[in-house]
């Protein structure tokens, strides 16, 4: 006999670790006395419970996986078509921004002033740098140091 | 009256574990001859667990049907990693307690886990007094009540030590451990009459 571990390794039989004596299994059969399987009628039993699961297999079928797909396709579907369409557009545009600003940028160095300071043309940048000397006693000085 | 001997043996089918997941996931996929193996794998077997609780084999038809209901209306929480056989049959011994519990068990021969394995209740067909049986008996009725409730669902009823152990709420472990006392101390029996066992 094999030695008893205890362990049950999935896939052994209760067999291959306590072997059935059949002459113990018999004795203790005509002893004890097995369950009256005679007065079943096996057939009628199996009938009446399968024919009692069909209803609730078939509703089981209804509701497979199947059937929750095709009922969120309905909306998932054009929300999805909806968010790719507008994505793609918010990807369209932005790149014409960002391409047009990077244009500006690299081409004139102005331009990236303008863009930090906020103003939109030489002119103006000048005329902002030069408000602050306007306004006060060094630019006046220095501004009355040439003829008028 | 049916040909039950004959049907059981030409019906049953039996599942390896591999084939018993895929059997239950057909059935969760509403696959109806799927439940219908299921019911030919366990039908013998939950007829016997009903019987031994109830006593009386139309209550413990009336068990079984429940049992093998509730079992599909639970399906889906079933892990089928493991074995079906255990997990179902402890339905089938929940239903039986049930219906023993309530007043709706007929008038017949009510067991309790004790009781169903008192030597005393054996059937008057099978309790002839010869020396043999009688010794027999006495040796069965010695044993501690759950190697003598183990021995007999394992060698009486067919039942394998892991479903016991669900039924009985013991690790297959020990009901393995129980299982080979038991076998040990019944063979000593037959050695004793017959020398060698045989």
């Amino acid at each position: 006999m094999k030695e008893y571990t205890g362990k049950h390794p999935r896939g052994t039989t209760d067999d291959a670790l306590v072997p059935p004596d059949p002459h113990v299994t018999a004795t203790l059969r005509s002893v004890v006395g097995e369950p009256p399987y005679h007065l079943v009628d096996w057939d009628a039993l199996r009938a009446s419970i399968v024919g009692d699961a069909a209803a609730l297999l078939t509703r089981r079928v209804r509701r497979s996986w199947t059937v929750y797909v095709t009922r969120w396709a309905r909306t998932t579907v054009p929300v999805g078509l909806a968010a790719c369409l507008a994505a793609g557009v918010f990807v369209v545009y932005t790149g014409r921004a960002m391409s047009s600003l990077s244009d500006e940028v690299a081409l004139t160095p102005a331009g990236v002033l303008s863009t930090v300071t906020g103003v939109s043309s030489r002119t103006a940048l000048a005329a902002s740098v030069m408000q602050p000397l306007r306004s006060t006693a060094v630019s006046e000085k220095f501004l009355g140091d040439f003829p008028q | 009256m049916p040909a039950a001997a004959d049907f059981v043996q030409s019906a049953v089918v039996t599942l390896d574990q591999a084939a018993e997941s895929a059997v239950v996931g057909r059935v969760l996929a509403g696959d109806v001859e799927a439940y219908d193996m299921l019911v030919r794998a366990y039908l013998r077997k939950a007829y016997a667990v009903a019987y031994r609780v109830l006593g009386h084999s139309q209550d413990a038809e009336d068990a079984v049907q429940e049992s093998f209901f509730t079992a599909l209306e639970r399906l889906n929480t079933f892990d089928r990693q493991r074995p079906f056989g255990p997990w179902f049959l402890r339905i089938v011994a929940n239903h039986a307690r049930n219906l023993r519990r309530s007043n709706a068990v007929r008038e017949g021969a009510p067991l309790d886990e004790s009781s169903a394995f008192d030597p005393s209740r054996t059937p008057d067909h099978v309790t002839e007094d010869s020396e043999l049986r009688a010794a027999f008996r006495e040796a069965l009725a010695q044993l501690a009540p759950r190697p003598r409730q183990i021995v007999q669902l394992a060698d009486v009823d067919g039942l394998a030590s892991t479903e016991i152990a669900e039924l009985l709420d013991l690790s297959p472990g020990t009901v393995r451990a129980y299982l080979h006392e038991a076998r040990q101390a019944l063979r000593r029996i037959l050695v004793a009459f017959h020398g060698d066992g045989s």
